[in-house]
């Protein structure tokens, strides 16, 4: 009987799982690690912004305290300003608006006076992990154009690992840690890859598709004459929902707060009493007669799904004027990029995101280190060459998350007020990445026993980065607690939790790099994860 | 050149291929899907939006044949004929030459 897959496919398969696994694997690990930070973007934002941390509930509303906020920052008449109220991860009121300039701002204020919040100068976790993420930092769209085809490769990598396996299920439930360090090396990679299966493959494509238009931009605007502006004017209410200006001055708008509950009345008549209420209120032609507010949800807490809905509003009669809702299509592929975007209030999903990312780190990792001893077994790559590709795996692995530790050490370091010619983030920003390039450089001058000592400096990183917030904030993991702050306990928490992890991976690795470089031996033949 | 060398290369060249082919033929038929779906009654924003979606499966697809085939420059001449034509048909369509 003719198999259903043939031989030739499966070897097919099974170079290219190897090739693209070992070419894109850096990336993908960077990709994986960057993206389960960003989980906890906001939580970071917390911990590395001091001023982020407010504990009270917001005792002033939009109309009281924010909406004034509008008359003093210089908007141009018949521009438009967005507010959003506080939240349960962004605790403080916020602004956006583009000045007469046409340069865009955002404010953070303090939701119990109103004040702008003197922010410590730091791109954190949602300006500089989720940033990365996506764009690796570089600029225009090289980064984009890099993690797109990475994110390819992880989905065919998926497809092709699936193949590979002729017991698939067989393999889900094999784990041999008393074997040698190839064999627990693939079963961590099996074992990881196959438990959080539709994650590698939902996330990678749901990421592509946020981005699409970085890739497609011919195709996706070929309907519209080339005008991206077209596209994304389908796409949202702007457009259809605006209202064009009368040219005479107008009353100024009083009252938002209004409007904020009306939209959440007419959203959760709709569906239910789990229904979100918008996240920005906005106001669109300023100072105009014909000025009108806009209530829009993006990130609906209640469901994965993402928005936009919006409701626009007479601000004289008070009636709704006009809403957009997306069409079935985009409701499905909202949901999709829903998925990735991670929004939604469901705290155990969000660990979940968070264990099954760090879960795409340990199989690529894991991955990497299969490769190398597979071709030292069977002598098949030069030793320069498995020196190389050792050094790269762990700058990839160990290297990017001590780059990490290094951002947030340097942000508990670095002044808040500095006296250089240098944006205070960027000094940040800076360190990650020369921590990292001394990874990368550690790695080649030790060699295997780079392994041993990154994950002590990991260690130790950690718990640095949780006693320096103490010192120079005072919030310790009991002061955090009871201060109403348990965002910055928990992430303290992660922190002393992904510490012990490298000092017991550390502690596993001692003995036999302590052997080898008694004896003096190149032996690759020491435990995992010190190959 | 060693048979070893020669593998790789042959594997390189598949990859690469695989890559460009799959994102032209990517490319055509979302073009093609984005134009062509509001024809047939469909908002343009629906019809790009699933033509996108449609259009990253086709490229996966596309990746894993190249990959994979036995007789790559058949396989490609195909992909690479059907990407063109789809390439030129959906401007066309777009402005109405194919009705």
């Amino acid at each position: 009987m003719k198999k259903l897959i043939s031989d030739q496919f499966r070897q097919s398969m099974n170079w290219f799982h190897t090739w693209v696994g070992l070419g894109l694997g850096a990336v993908l690990f960077a990709v994986f690690w960057t993206g389960s930070l960003t989980v906890f973007d906001k939580e970071i934002d917390q911990w590395m912004m001091p001023e982020l941390r407010l504990a009270q509930p917001a005792t002033s509303t939009l109309d009281d305290v924010i909406l004034p906020r509008a008359d003093t920052i210089g908007l141009a008449p018949g521009s438009e300003v967005w507010f959003s109220p506080p939240q349960d991860r962004i605790p403080a009121y916020r602004i956006y608006y583009e000045d007469a300039q046409g340069i865009e701002h955002e404010e953070l204020l303090d939701p119990q006076t109103g004040q702008r919040l003197d922010l410590t100068d730091s791109d954190a976790g949602s300006g500089f992990f989720f940033h990365f993420h996506y764009m690796l930092h570089m600029p225009g769209v090289i980064g984009n154009w890099i993690v797109g085809l990475a994110a390819l490769g992880m989905m065919l990598l998926v497809i092709s690992g699936v193949f590979i396996h002729r017991k698939i299920f067989q393999d889900f439930f094999t784990f041999r840690p008393d074997k040698k360090a190839r064999r627990v090396s693939l079963d961590i990679h099996n074992l990881t890859a196959l438990i959080a299966l539709p994650f590698h493959f939902l996330l990678p494509l749901s990421g592509l598709f946020i981005i699409a238009t970085t890739y497609f931009p011919w195709a996706m605007t070929l309907p519209y004459d080339g005008n991206l502006r077209q596209l994304d004017a389908g796409l949202s209410g702007y457009q259809e929902l605006a209202r064009p200006m009368a040219n005479q001055p107008g009353a100024p708008v009083t009252e938002l707060q209004i409007y904020l509950d009306q939209a959440r009345e007419i959203w959760r008549e709709e569906e239910g009493r789990t229904s979100s209420g918008a996240e920005w209120i906005g106001i669109f032609n300023y100072g105009d007669a014909n000025s009108y507010i806009m209530a829009e949800r993006y990130f609906q807490s209640s469901r994965v799904a993402i928005g936009p809905d919006q409701i626009t509003f007479d601000p004289k009669s008070g009636e709704v004027l006009g809403r957009y809702s997306p069409k079935p299509i985009h409701k499905a592929t909202n949901w999709l990029e829903g998925l990735h975007w991670i929004q939604f209030d469901h705290w155990p999903m969000r660990w979940l995101y968070f264990f099954a990312g760090l879960s795409g780190c340990v199989m690529i990792g894991s991955g990497l280190i299969f490769w190398m001893q597979a071709r030292i077994r069977a002598k098949q790559a030069e030793p320069g060459t498995v020196r190389v590709v050792r050094a790269m795996s762990i700058a990839s692995i160990t290297g990017v998350i001590m780059g990490s530790g290094a951002f947030l050490i340097s942000n508990r370091l670095i002044p808040k007020e500095i006296s250089m010619d240098v944006h205070r983030h960027e000094l940040e920003i800076w360190t990650f990445f020369a921590v990292w390039m001394a990874c990368l450089l550690h790695s080649l001058i030790r060699d295997k026993r780079a392994w041993f000592e990154q994950s002590i400096a990991i260690a130790t990183a950690g718990v640095l980065a949780v006693l320096l917030n103490w010192i120079t904030t005072g919030d310790h993991l009991i002061a955090a607690i009871s201060s109403g702050i348990p965002v910055i306990a928990l992430m303290d928490l992660v922190l002393i939790g992904l510490s012990s992890l490298f000092a017991i991976a550390a502690y596993r690795m001692r003995p036999a790099v302590t052997l080898a470089s008694r004896s003096h031996l190149t032996s690759d033949a020491t435990r995992f994860p010190a190959e | 050149m060693s048979e070893a060398v020669r593998t790789d290369l042959f594997r390189a060249l598949r990859l690469i291929l695989a890559a460009g082919i799959g994102f032209a033929f990517t490319n055509g038929l979302i073009a093609l899907l984005a134009t062509g779906l509001p024809l047939l009654g469909m908002a343009t924003s629906e019809a790009v939006l699933l033509a996108v979606v449609i259009g990253f499966l086709f490229f996966l697809l596309v990746a894993i044949w190249i990959v994979s085939t036995r007789r790559l420059l058949i396989t490609t001449a195909v992909l690479a004929f059907m990407s063109a034509a789809m390439c030129v048909s959906a401007p066309l369509l777009n402005s109405g030459m194919i009705k």
